[in-house]
């Protein structure tokens, strides 16, 4: 390395040696001017000195100074020869008031009566930083100026120590990259120093606050590399802070402004006499960034009921691992979230596995990067589980929804299930499944419900008739057991008994008499009627028939207190029925009488009772 | 005269014949309704067979799985609770109510006495009816017994009946008994139900003027035994607070908008 140099400044010597001659040229800058811009132009005459040539003048440009004298001189030895090169810069100063391009004319210097003239330009002024042209620093003066110049990047004669550094020169700006978004849409906020001074030292007192916000840092290096024009004047820059912002509610959210100790230099001219020297004197300033404030809007409604809280643009896939499951041995679905948007603060997708699956936690991973003024990854969920049962099930199949705020829209996604096959692996061979229910749900309803259906539902018990039944159950017994006490009593009272019943027996038998007179039987008829009359006399005297005659009949029934005229009468018919049955009197009339005879002396006979 | 009667008796046989048809549409219609998943129409439906007909069991028990269905769990708590004091022997409107208990937010301590509980739960076994009937027979067969012992023959019948009619005679008894207690039971008019979402009960029969008169939070279907009630006139507004017994170990008023009583 030192011998190349060494062998070009060998080789520049005696290049210099060679053309060991005077001239003079103009030295332009260098690309184009600026307006407000101050530029040099030089001339350098090499090998010769001479008074100081006169300024060129420039359309468009003023004149500010010069000509200011800059000389080199080289002298070497190689070899033996010696060589000797000097030259001349003279420096004239301008300012670029317009834009335009304009010609430098030629410049000429005389050197001992020998005029060399320089070739003639152009240069470009292009747009600059407005600076009207009054408020130029006076030419040279090194005293104050009446009117303070705008503090200037480049100048540091505008950067004196005496002034006030003002709100305009040095400040913190919040920028956000939309005025209003969406809740969960994503907002970058960058937050920039502008200042036209040197910084020494740079220290945040208050940060500002992102309240209502979930704030993602991105990492920057703060340095003070770029210029920046803003509102005409130009700044460097440098970029403290860069956050990628999720606004959490609808609503106007503002960010805080932030305070900030910043140390500037600044340029105290100390006046030598016949020069001035700029010592750098550092001042403490405070600056607080201004608020910036952002409109949130809500989500629209209706959000459809599976709505994730993704808002961005989004892709979602899954990926189940292997294709052959055995119960006990673990497996994993794999689900991916693509896209742009709040993607870092997802929550992980619930994915639908029958209860028969053994689910560990699933386990995420997010990868993000900030590309422009969002953010862009990839969320990976692992779904890791174990079947514990033999059979065909369904996995996965999941509606992804999301807001998308470009469109404004809710895009629904939608991921197959897997239908998978579990087989028996070797851990679990021989267990045997407990019956289980998955859920349980109120039983379903009953058909026919009317039926039953009534306005009282008045129990029985409070009923007077279900008591009613008692007494008649009562009452049953009690006429059976008297019902029964009478029958004893009667079987026990054989002669009562057979007295009681002694007229109906006899009424019996004159009723087949009837019958017989009705045929016209006569035979019969007196026959039935004498049984009806000695079964009435037997059963009422408590004799046999076969002991009753017509006499002691007789006798026995006045014993009984029977009138005289029942006991005649009562002869008497008997007379006459024994009479009539052997000798039959075919008088029609008669048999009538002797039936009502029959029938009133059995009502007389009945009716007495025994003393 | 004669013709208006007959006119009349004409008109009601009709209505007495068209009335359960008309109910029978409306409880199919619920229960397709049910079956659609339309929970508001089905119940509507339900309410109007109910007020045509009057409840049956199965009717309340419908009408309590579609309340739950639309999210009144205390509607289902009365609509289940109406229906098992006509059948307290329906198994199934009991699992519902279980179920539905089992969901509620509030779970009250223990109530009543262990005896008391298990003689309504012998009680509930059956219809009061039921045990009516088995009272009735068993008095009839004591009457059997009764007139066996007194008019039986033999000895050893005399003796059957007479023990008999001893043993019959308290199985009688106890019928008689569970009768009367789940009549008591599916007549009582001290039972209610929360059937708003939640309700602060008071210290005092008012509306809790601090924090200190607050006493209990209750929620939807939680159910309780009215022991006392007060009107009140509070700025011409009427308003009936109820002392409650929501267990063993808890009582406080409540307002009675916030209750329905079974």
């Amino acid at each position: 390395m030192k011998r190349i140099s060494l062998l070009f400044t060998l080789w520049a010597a005696v290049l210099a040696v060679a053309a060991q001659q005077i001239s003079f040229q103009a030295l332009p800058p260098r690309g184009a001017v600026r307006t407000g811009e101050k530029f040099a132009l030089s001339f350098r005459l090499n090998n010769a000195s001479a008074s100081a040539p006169r300024q060129p003048q420039i359309d468009g440009c003023t004149f500010i100074f010069g000509p200011s004298t800059s000389s080199r001189s080289s002298y070497s030895v190689v070899n033996g020869s010696v060589t000797q090169s000097s030259s001349v810069d003279y420096t004239f100063t301008y300012r670029a008031d317009k834009e335009g391009t304009y010609n430098v004319g030629a410049v000429s210097v005389n050197v001992d009566g020998k005029t060399y003239t320089s070739k003639p330009f152009t240069i470009t002024v292009v747009k600059g930083q407005q600076q009207p042209s009054s408020q130029q620093p006076s030419q040279g003066g090194y005293g104050q100026p009446s009117r303070q110049a705008p503090v200037d990047i480049d100048d540091i004669s505008t950067q004196s120590s005496g002034r006030a550094v003002g709100a305009n020169d040095v400040f913190v700006r919040i920028i956000l990259s939309k005025p209003s978004a969406y809740e969960q849409e994503a907002i970058a906020c960058t937050i920039k120093l502008y200042t036209k001074y040197q910084i020494s030292s740079f220290m945040p007192t208050l940060q500002p606050s992102f309240d209502g916000f979930l704030a993602q840092e991105v990492d920057v290096q703060p340095a003070l590399n770029e210029v920046e024009s803003l509102n005409g004047q130009n700044y460097m820059t440098a970029v403290l802070k860069r956050v990628i912002l999720y606004p959490q509610h609808p609503g106007k959210l503002t960010i805080n402004s932030g305070n900030y100790n910043i140390t500037v230099v600044q340029y105290e001219r100390i006046n030598m006499g016949l020069m001035s020297v700029s010592n750098p004197v550092e001042k403490q300033i405070q600056v607080s960034s201004n608020k910036a404030s952002v409109d949130v809007r809500p989500l629209p409604e209706p959000r459809p009921a599976d709505f994730s809280g993704a808002v961005g643009t989004f892709s979602v896939d899954t990926r189940l691992v292997g294709n052959n499951f055995r119960t006990g041995d673990a497996a994993s679905l794999i689900y991916t979230i693509n896209g742009t948007g709040n993607i870092k603060y997802l929550k992980e997708p619930k994915i639908d596995f029958p209860s028969e699956f053994e689910l560990y936690e699933p386990q995420s991973e997010i990868d993000t990067r900030v590309s422009g003024s969002n953010v862009t990854g990839t969320v990976t969920v692992n779904y890791t589980f174990v079947p514990q049962a033999v059979g065909t099930f369904k996995i996965g199949g999941d509606r992804f929804v999301y807001f998308n705020p470009a469109s404004a829209q809710y895009v629904t996604l939608t991921t197959p299930p897997y239908d998978i096959k579990v087989n028996q692996g070797n851990a679990s061979a021989t267990s045997r499944q407990q019956i289980e229910s998955k859920n349980v749900d109120i039983l379903h309803i009953h058909p026919n419900a009317a039926a039953g259906a009534s306005k009282d539902h008045t129990p029985m018990v409070v009923r007077g008739w279900y008591w009613l039944l008692y007494l008649a159950a009562l009452c049953v017994l009690g006429a059976v057991v008297y019902a029964n006490r009478r029958r004893m009593r009667m079987d026990a009272d054989v002669v009562g008994t057979r007295m009681a019943r002694a007229n109906k027996e006899a009424r019996r038998r004159l009723k087949a008499a009837a019958a017989f007179k009705a045929k016209g039987d006569t035979e019969h008829f007196y026959e039935a009627v004498l049984q009806a009359m000695w079964g009435l006399l037997s059963d009422k005297l408590n004799m046999p028939a076969s002991q009753l005659s017509r006499d002691n009949a007789s006798d026995e029934l006045a014993r009984y207190g029977a009138s005289d005229e029942v006991r005649q009468s009562l002869v008497k018919l008997l007379d006459e029925c024994e009479m009539a049955r052997y000798a039959p009197v075919s008088a029609a009339g008669h048999l009538d009488d002797v039936y009502a005879e029959a029938a009133r002396l059995i009502d007389k006979i009945s009716s007495i009772r025994k003393k | 005269m004669n013709r208006t009667a007959y006119f009349f008796s004409l008109l009601l046989l009709a209505l007495a014949g068209m009335m359960p048809a008309h109910a029978d549409s409306l409880v199919q219609r619920a229960d397709s309704a049910y079956t659609a998943e339309d929970y508001t129409l089905a119940a509507d439906l339900y309410r109007q067979a109910i007020d045509s007909v009057g409840p049956s069991a199965a009717l309340l028990y419908n009408l309590g799985n579609t309340e739950y269905r639309l999210g009144h769990p205390g509607q289902a708590v009365v609509a289940y609770e109406r229906g098992l004091r006509i059948n307290p022997a329906d198994k199934d409107m009991r699992a519902n109510l279980a179920f539905v208990n089992s969901r509620l937010i509030d779970r009250p301590g223990e109530r009543g006495t262990l005896i008391g509980n298990m003689l309504d739960n012998t009680a509930m076994a059956m219809r009061s009816d039921a045990w009516a009937w088995i009272a009735l027979g068993a008095f009839c067969l004591f009457l059997a017994l009764a007139g066996l012992y007194m008019l039986g023959g033999s000895v050893r019948w005399r003796k059957v009946g007479f023990f008999g009619g001893f043993a019959v005679l308290a199985g009688c008894a106890v019928a008689l008994f569970f009768a009367v207690r789940g009549a008591a039971m599916a007549t009582a008019t001290d039972r209610a139900v929360v059937t708003v979402p939640s309700t602060i009960l008071s210290t005092s029969p008012r509306e809790p003027r601090n924090r200190t008169e607050e006493a209990i939070l209750l929620h939807e279907g939680t159910k309780m035994r009215i022991l006392d009630s007060v009107s009140t006139n509070t700025d011409s507004v009427k308003q009936v607070w109820v002392d409650v017994q929501i267990d063993n170990e808890h009582r406080a008023w409540v307002n009675r908008k916030a209750i329905e009583i079974i």
